[in-house]
């Protein structure tokens, strides 16, 4: 028969209600198929039947009374999640008997989701992972080629980064940087840090904003710009005033 | 067709339970298979225990109720009632059933003639 969702939400609260106590419910249908051979024993007496026969003719006709119980509690329960729990605490019992096969099957799916996890978690931060900017899709790093030997990819030289810049159809903007390490000194021991030479615009590109004070303005790369720095936070943090 | 026939069968004897239940009033198990056996002139010959696998079935969707009462002879016995939602899907299930064995009565007679 068919019927709504109510309906099976219904059969389905009754079955769980039924699972978690399932001995009084058991004990109800017991008394209710004696109840139900009584009668039926009551009626073949008055048939006719000696009282021995009428019991026995009553449970043929009742059918197999385990047999109803066995289907009773099918009905009743969640079979499924009760061959599932008897399956799972089957197998736990092996494992606690097979201790060298337990401890190998961990140790291998230890390895195995250890592996994965660990190959994952950089394939994320390297290659899945956007960056984190502003249109990040929309960010490209560009490069010069040689154009004798194609192997060599060469920075830019600033009249070729200047022509990019002006005459490119592709780009709304675009950025120059020139990485150094240096040499700071002039506060207790010298340190080697990595700076870089950026365009007045490098900032805008990416759509970033400092922590403090300002970033660099087109109006920075001017020729003789007063010269000025940003620093990044953790060298800022080192060389505050205590 | 939906299901085997083992699947219809169980539909039917539910239907012939709810049907029993709203012209008889509240019954037990064994006067519902009585009752059954005699409208089926004996032709129906069921384990009287399967009753009890449909009286589950209707019990959990709620189209019929249960409680313990005392039988005409005195005698402890767990009885069955339509519930409201029962009538509802019994008449639902009946117009159904017509409908369906209508189809099958008039396919049927066509193979014969043709």
């Amino acid at each position: 028969m068919s019927g709504g969702l109510l309906t099976s939400m219904r059969a389905f609260a009754s079955r769980v209600r039924g699972w978690l106590r399932p001995r009084p419910v058991d004990h109800d249908f017991a008394r209710e198929l004696d109840s139900h051979l009584a009668m039926l024993t009551e009626e073949n007496i008055r048939r006719g039947m000696s009282p021995a026969e009428a019991v026995r003719a009553a449970r043929i006709r009742l059918g197999n009374s385990t047999c109803l119980q066995e289907t009773n509690r099918e009905l009743r329960g969640l079979p499924f999640l009760e061959m599932f729990l008897q399956d799972a605490r089957y197998a736990l019992r092996m494992l606690r008997n097979n201790p060298g096969f337990t401890a190998i099957a961990v140790i291998t799916l230890a390895l195995g989701i250890g592996a994965n996890t660990a190959i994952f978690s950089v394939v994320y931060a390297v290659v899945i992972k956007p960056l984190p900017y502003a249109h990040a899709d929309q960010l490209f790093n560009v490069f010069e080629q040689a154009s004798q030997d194609q192997t060599i990819q060469t920075g830019w030289s600033y009249l070729n980064f200047a022509a990019l810049r002006d005459q490119n159809h592709v780009f709304s903007e675009v950025a120059g940087t020139q990485r150094h390490q240096l040499t700071l000194t002039g506060h207790g021991e010298p340190v080697l840090i990595n700076t870089a030479v950026v365009t007045g615009n490098f900032f805008a590109l990416f759509d970033a904003a400092p922590l403090a004070g300002r970033v660099f303005s087109p109006a920075d790369g001017n020729v003789g710009a007063p010269p000025v720095v940003i620093l990044g936070e953790n060298l800022w943090r080192l060389y505050q005033p205590r | 067709m939906p299901a085997n026939k083992s699947e219809i069968l169980q539909g039917t004897l539910d239907l012939m339970v709810l049907k029993t239940l709203e012209s008889m009033g509240a019954l037990h198990g064994y006067g519902i298979a009585r009752r059954i056996e005699q409208l089926s002139d004996e032709a129906l010959q069921i384990n009287q225990g399967t009753i009890y696998a449909s009286l589950v079935r209707l019990l959990q969707k709620g189209w019929i109720s249960g409680a313990w009462g005392t039988s005409d002879n005195n005698r402890k016995a767990k009885f069955y009632s339509i519930t409201k939602s029962g009538r509802k899907q019994l008449h639902a299930e009946a117009q159904n059933w017509e409908r369906i064995s209508s189809v099958i009565t008039r396919v049927l007679s066509l193979a014969e003639r043709a």
